[in-house]
């Protein structure tokens, strides 16, 4: 709401509203003292007469004022917009959430009535029942509006509704014993404001809209004024033919005043609620374009060949208007040809964000502001990945690098059929391939995670979990990448199909030599998995060290309560003690060390210098207690 | 489907508090015209909770074990089965308030389970109203300050009027408890209560459900997808597949001597990196899950639903699910294959 | 493998079976709207103050100067009511006319039959409503696409906005200032009418050419006051897709940017605005309704402007019933066009 009123659009908007509020509301005062004029007072001498000091907005064919009967009309059409909305959205509200929240029968009753009356053109209906009572005001107008208008909202409202009723604190809440009619207004109702706040506003300008249509064609009543008579009784005297422009204009631009300036509201509302739509803001927009021109093209050499990929000094930052907000800080990190490094963290430990820099996919508002990502291929031809354009980037892609995601059922396009999403990419990165060799390539592809080759005209849905899964990883392996980058691959399916996945994976890994980055949560699964790990903490590689050393000697105090936060399966079971607190909030990261405040062995200084990652034997950690001491000496629980 | 009318395993002397016997459901699917489809989401399961007791029910995602939960909180009407609460059948038409009074809930997501629009203290304050542990005024704010001390969201001043987005993740599942504990309930069910947290506060919810049962004696249902977790803290442990239960016994029994052949397999893939010298997937003698996957539940493999995976299946297995085989101190297990083992007296079959 | 799932053969089959189920199911909807219209049709004139039937009776009589035949007085009953019968022998009646096709007679133009009105207009409103309903949709779902690729630019930030606005500025207005700014001032179209009358009617080119020409401001009146509506609602579907982690894979796979935008983000976008198509038709009808008002085109809004002002019931009813049942059909159309569209053909509510 508050965003929404920030919004330089809304409040020109809100500013129109409130002006034509108050025209509704003094009107008549206004008519009378300020203009001294009566709006239906007809005055022949005066008759069609342009804006002059006398009429400010000249008369009518029959010498009616035009400006008094603009000011009249303000309430005859709010009054119609109001009753349409405020009754539409009652309606809507109780036949909408009555609906979504009790369910079963009464639900598919109240829904189809919803449709049915959603499916009828209602104008003609409203056309047709105004025809039958004529001389109708702006309040019948307005129900009558309201009573075919509903519809849209309610259906809506329940949907909403519905997905509330099946959130599990609406669940708890009637589990501790909350009534129903309680649950559905103090617990659903309240979030459902947004939805309702918009259900009015268009319903207020469909009211006005509707309104001014019926007047147009004369079924409203003879002796009120509304801007919709105003406009049917200009075009029954042909007033744009006759010139007198000065009568049709002002009723038709006020109506696209009001309405607009609504609209606008209801915009910046709606985007307020969904700040996902809004793109990025012209501040942030701009700090892209600083930081892109930022990025160096000088020409960096590797430290090893053996190396397919060298991260060095790599920090991404997420662009907001508030600040930027670190979440790689100066990561460096090296993956060997054919290894397979593990990169371990938290929610928040920016392993994410590590991944997609890496693969060059940063999504907005993250941008990598420094450092670089060092590729080398098999004929020893090194790329620096982080200051290569999108189109230099293209051709690389997939082919040097692929990627596989957390979940298969989102990473693969829906409506595509599997194969095709195979074609595509084959196709892109060797435009001599025909469709059938693509075809045969892809039936490999899948044969190679068990996939049957007639599975490809399958679309994903059509497949289960673990088989869009391997599917995904089939794909990644579809252009023989050096580097396959996987996020979680088997965080989304079950215990057993995670140990079929990886099996397999390891096999065409042994198979075809391509090193892999694998991100998880999961340690114990890296150790078993993984030649190397990484462990982040708020942005930063903490500690980095051989799998089996990660288990059995972390060095790091972080590294260690991860580990001892997995109960272990065949060991005696002892009492264990998480890690106290939780991971910072890198919009305000912690001084010094960002694991100080929960760190069982802090000392003086930990929480005011960053320490360094450094080199110990094949361990490099990133804390203060190894500066200048032998690690070897060191014992940590 | 199978008639075994067996009573779940039991400690001897001990009375449950909440008991299913038999609860099987069917969910319809599709709807509208035409023939409906149901899924067979749970089959014949018997669990027993008792005072001072965590019982962890372990499967995989579509096991059974969310919404075996979900009918003990009564979320459900089973298709059929008892619920016996203090060993007497639970009355369908029976007033919630008064099964809730003893038996309450905490959800798998703590984003989802507190209302984003409510402070803390609004969760904790409304059970204590509706079930007059406290009246208003003054012994409610008390009592909502013991309750978060309880739930060692500490100090307590500090927690009682923020909002559910300004809690991490593992503060918002002790709101969770705490407001399951204001009801003052005997029984506490726990729906994946650790699986969205960040790993390093998994332990403190853990340990915490240990201190309810200990210091409380709260009868616990901790389902779960994590075996060592339950391992971690669980007496007693159900596995299912497929809506069915395959085998039950202490925790530490089954999992570090599984019987069944779908348990060997589950318990197999977990990764241990305590036991990477003998079985590493990265060395090529390490154990290879059998390929396949669950069944489709619409149309589920008659008699034990492992049959279609399972190595050691027979013809018998297609015919009738098997009545449990009990083959230690309350070790049970439904298998053809472990009771023609135990029959013929062969230690350890592999 | 995947012995316990179905091959991918029956699953197709599976998937294409629900499919048609799917609008199986629709179609029997829309079979129950168009008997709730009809039946609508029989209560609204019974539930109006006055007796319409007594009413219309005596106008036929005042038109024709001699007292109306007992047919036309049973005709007439059976539409409007206002007989001694009960209203179930009524309904009875009642559904027996309208399945024979018996709308009853005009009687602003005594004794024309109103089917013969209807239909004679007909054929021009779903000429009219389906050619700009199309374009509308392409226009406004094209500018949606490209906003929505760039959301947070220049042309987004402006746009957008703007198309918010559109969708507040009445139509009848616009029709007229169209009608005054290109009709008059600038004569390039005719100022009233569906054709031109001086060419015989037939498959001409001239008069092809002539019905162009008069339809053209209509149709481009009502795109001008529609096209906005999908331009929001694709834009933001576009916005929403692009976020997915589909179209984050097709980045890596180095697809070119115009087979992303097209292929995985638009493709996907569009979905949900057909859906909204057969939502909004109703609406476009009525604003269609009051635009050939304006330009005095033949259709179903220019004969139920006349009915209405001159109390015509039988035609107002006719042109109801019919309007539904055309707008029945369209919805139809683009139910069926969605589920050709999404493989997956799931029910959204």
């Amino acid at each position: 709401m508050r965003n929404a009123l920030s919004d330089r659009r809304a409040q020109a908007g809100l500013l129109i509203a409130l002006f034509f509020t108050a025209i509704a509301i003094f009107g008549p005062l206004i008519n009378e003292h300020v203009l001294h004029q009566n709006p239906l007072a007809i005055d022949l001498e005066a008759f069609g007469q342009p804006p002059s000091s006398a009429h400010l907005l000249g008369t009518t064919s029959s010498g009616q004022d035009v400006l008094a009967q603009l000011i009249a009309g303000a309430s005859q059409s709010m009054i119609a917009g109001l009753v349409a909305a405020l009754l539409g959205t009652a309606i809507a509200i109780i036949i909408g959430v009555t609906a979504g929240t009790l369910g079963g029968r009464i639900d598919s009753a109240l829904t189809a009535v919803t449709n049915i009356f959603l499916t009828l053109p209602g104008f003609a209906l409203i056309l047709i029942v105004a025809g039958y009572t004529s001389n109708a005001g702006p309040v019948l107008i307005g129900t009558i509006i309201a009573v075919f208008g509903w519809a849209g909202g309610s259906r809506a409202l329940r949907a909403q509704s519905l997905s509330l009723r099946n959130r599990d604190f609406v669940q708890a809440s009637r589990m501790i014993g909350e009534s129903r009619i309680r649950v559905v207004i103090v617990e659903v109702l309240p979030h459902l404001t947004g939805w309702v706040t918009v259900m009015l506003l268009m319903g207020f300008v469909g009211g006005i809209l509707s309104e001014a249509g019926l007047a147009f064609l004369g079924l409203s009543g003879v002796d009120t004024v509304s801007w919709g008579t105003m406009i049917s009784q200009a075009q029954a005297q042909n007033a744009l033919l006759g010139g007198m422009w000065w009568w049709f204009a002002p009723p038709g631009l006020c109506i696209v005043a009001l309405g607009g300036s609504v609209a606008l509201i209801n915009f910046a509302l709606d985007q307020s609620y969904n700040p996902r739509l809004s793109g990025l803001s012209r501040g942030q927009l701009n700090a892209f374009q600083k930081i892109k021109k930022r990025v160096q093209r000088t020409p960096k050499s590797p430290q090893s060949s053996e190396n397919v990929l060298e991260i060095s000094g790599l920090t991404v930052e997420y662009v907001t208007d508030r600040g930027n907000v670190v979440a790689c800080k100066q990561v460096s990190l090296n993956v060997r040809r054919g290894e397979i490094v593990g990169l371990a963290g938290e929610s928040g430990s920016g392993k994410s964000t590590l991944l997609t820099s890496l693969v060059r996919l940063d999504r907005p508002p993250a941008v990598t502001t420094s450092g670089s990502v060092l590729f080398t291929d098999r004929q020893g031809k090194t790329t620096d990945l982080v200051s290569q354009s999108e189109a230099e980037l293209r051709p690389l892609r997939w082919t040097s690098i692929s990627l596989v995601l957390q979940s298969a059922m989102t990473a693969l396009n829906p409506v595509m059929r599997l194969g095709d999403q195979f074609i595509d990419v084959l196709q892109t990165h060797d435009t001599t391939l025909s469709k059938a060799a693509a075809q045969k390539k892809t039936h490999e592809l899948l044969k190679n995670v068990g996939i049957a080759p007639n599975r490809s005209n399958s679309y994903p849905h059509e497949m289960s979990g673990g088989m869009r899964q391997r599917a995904t990883i089939a794909l990644a392996l579809a252009c023989d990448p050096e580097l396959v980058v996987m996020d979680e691959p088997t965080t989304a399916v079950d215990v057993v199909m995670q140990r079929q996945i990886l099996a397999n994976v390891l096999d065409l890994q042994r198979k075809f030599g391509f090193a892999i980055v694998f991100v998880t949560h999961d340690l114990s699964l890296l150790v078993e998995i993984a030649d190397r790990i990484a462990i982040m903490y708020a942005g930063k590689i903490i500690e980095v060290a051989a799998a089996e050393e990660i288990w059995n000697a972390p060095q790091h105090p972080y590294t260690v309560g991860l580990r001892d936060s997995f109960p272990p399966l065949s060991q005696t079971t002892v009492s264990l003690r998480g890690i106290p607190g939780a991971p910072p909030d890198l919009r305000n990261p912690p001084s010094g060390c960002s694991f100080h405040p929960r760190c069982p062995l802090k000392f003086d200084g930990c929480d005011r210098d960053e320490p360094e990652l450094l080199q110990i034997g094949e361990t490099s950690v990133a804390c203060h207690q190894y500066e200048g001491a032998n690690p070897k000496e060191m014992v940590i629980q | 489907m199978t008639t075994n009318a067996t009573l779940p395993p039991r400690r001897s002397g001990e009375q449950p508090v909440l008991e299913a016997v038999n609860l099987k459901i069917n969910f319809p699917v599709g709807g509208g015209l035409g023939k409906n489809q149901v899924v067979h989401a749970l089959d014949a399961a018997s669990v027993a909770l008792t005072p001072g007791k965590i019982t962890a029910v372990v499967g995989e995602s579509g096991s059974g074990k969310t919404t075996l939960a979900r009918l003990f909180a009564r979320m459900y009407q089973p298709t059929s089965g008892t619920i016996l609460l203090d060993e007497v059948p639970v009355d369908s038409k029976k007033l919630g308030r008064d099964y809730n009074r003893a038996v309450q809930m905490v959800f798998q997501d703590p984003f989802g389970s507190l209302n984003s629009m409510k402070t803390v203290r609004h969760h904790l304050q409304r059970p204590l109203l509706i079930h007059g542990h406290a009246k208003r005024g003054q012994a409610v704010e008390q009592r909502i300050h013991e309750l978060l001390e309880k739930v060692k969201l500490t100090p307590t001043i500090d927690f009682i009027d923020k909002m559910p987005h300004q809690l991490s993740g593992g503060q918002r599942q002790r709101v969770s408890i705490a407001r399951a504990l204001a009801v003052e309930p005997r029984v506490l069910l726990a729906d994946e209560p650790i699986s969205m947290l960040d790993v390093s506060m998994r332990l403190d919810i853990l340990n915490l459900l240990i201190e309810l049962r200990d210091v409380d004696q709260l009868a616990i249902l901790y389902i779960t997808h994590d075996i060592a977790s339950a391992r971690y803290l669980a007496d007693d442990i159900h596995v299912m597949y497929a809506g069915q239960i395959v085998e039950s016994g202490s925790a530490q029994e089954v999992i570090n001597g599984p019987r069944h052949p779908y348990t060997r397999e589950l318990i197999g893939a977990v990764p241990d990196p305590d036991k990477l010298r003998e079985n590493n997937l990265r060395s090529s003698h390490a154990e290879r899950p059998a390929p396949g996957e669950p069944p489709n539940l619409i149309t589920p493999p008659s008699g034990c639903r492992f049959t279609p995976r399972c190595p050691f299946a027979t013809a018998a297995c297609s015919e009738a699910f098997p009545s449990a085989t009990e083959i230690g101190d309350r070790h049970q297990v439904a298998c053809y294959w472990v009771a023609n083992q135990k029959s013929s007296s062969c230690p350890d079959p592999v | 493998m995947v012995k316990s799932r179905p091959d991918a053969a029956v699953v197709k089959l599976v998937a294409s079976h629900q499919g048609l189920r799917r609008l199986g199911r629709r179609l029997g909807f829309y079979l129950m709207v168009a008997a709730v219209a009809i039946t609508l049709n029989f209560i609204i004139p019974r539930l109006m103050p006055g007796d319409p039937g007594t009413q219309l009776l005596l106008k036929i009589q005042q038109t024709t100067g001699i007292a109306p035949s007992e047919e036309t007085v049973k005709n007439v009953r059976a539409l409007f009511g206002g007989d001694d019968q009960n209203l179930a022998a009524q309904y009875l009646t009642y559904l027996g006319q309208i399945f024979q096709g018996n709308l009853g007679v005009s009687t602003s133009q005594y004794p024309t039959p109103v089917s013969e009105l209807v239909f004679a207009a007909l054929p021009w409103t779903v000429l009219l409503v389906g050619i700009s309903t199309v374009l509308a949709f392409a226009i406004g779902v094209t500018i949606g696409i490209s906003l929505g690729w760039k959301a947070g630019g220049r042309a987004d930030s402006f746009f957008t906005p703007a198309a918010a606005i559109l969708g507040s500025i009445p139509y009848f207005w616009v029709a007229v200032l169209a009608v005054w700014f290109f009709a008059i001032i600038l004569g390039w179209f005719p100022i009233a009418g569906g054709y031109d009358p001086s060419i015989v009617p037939g498959f001409s080119l001239l008069y092809v050419l002539g019905i162009l020409k008069f339809g053209f401001l209509p149709a481009a009146t009502i795109i001008f006051s529609t096209f906005g509506g999908w331009v929001i609602g694709q834009r933001n579907m576009m916005v929403t897709t692009l976020g997915e982690d589909y179209i984050l894979l097709a980045k890596a796979k180095g697809l070119s940017p115009r087979r992303i935008m097209f292929r995985y983000a638009a493709r996907n976008a569009i979905l949900p605005s057909f859906t909204g198509l057969a939502l909004s038709i109703a609406g476009i009808v009525a604003g269609a309704l009051l635009t050939e008002v304006v330009f005095g085109y033949p259709g179903m809004g220019s004969l139920l402007f006349r009915a209405v002002t001159e109390r015509d019931y039988p035609v107002m009813q006719a042109v109801f019933l019919l309007t539904t049942f055309a707008v029945l059909i369209a919805n139809f159309i683009a139910d069926s066009t969605y589920a050709l569209l999404d493989p997956r053909t799931r029910e959204d509510g």
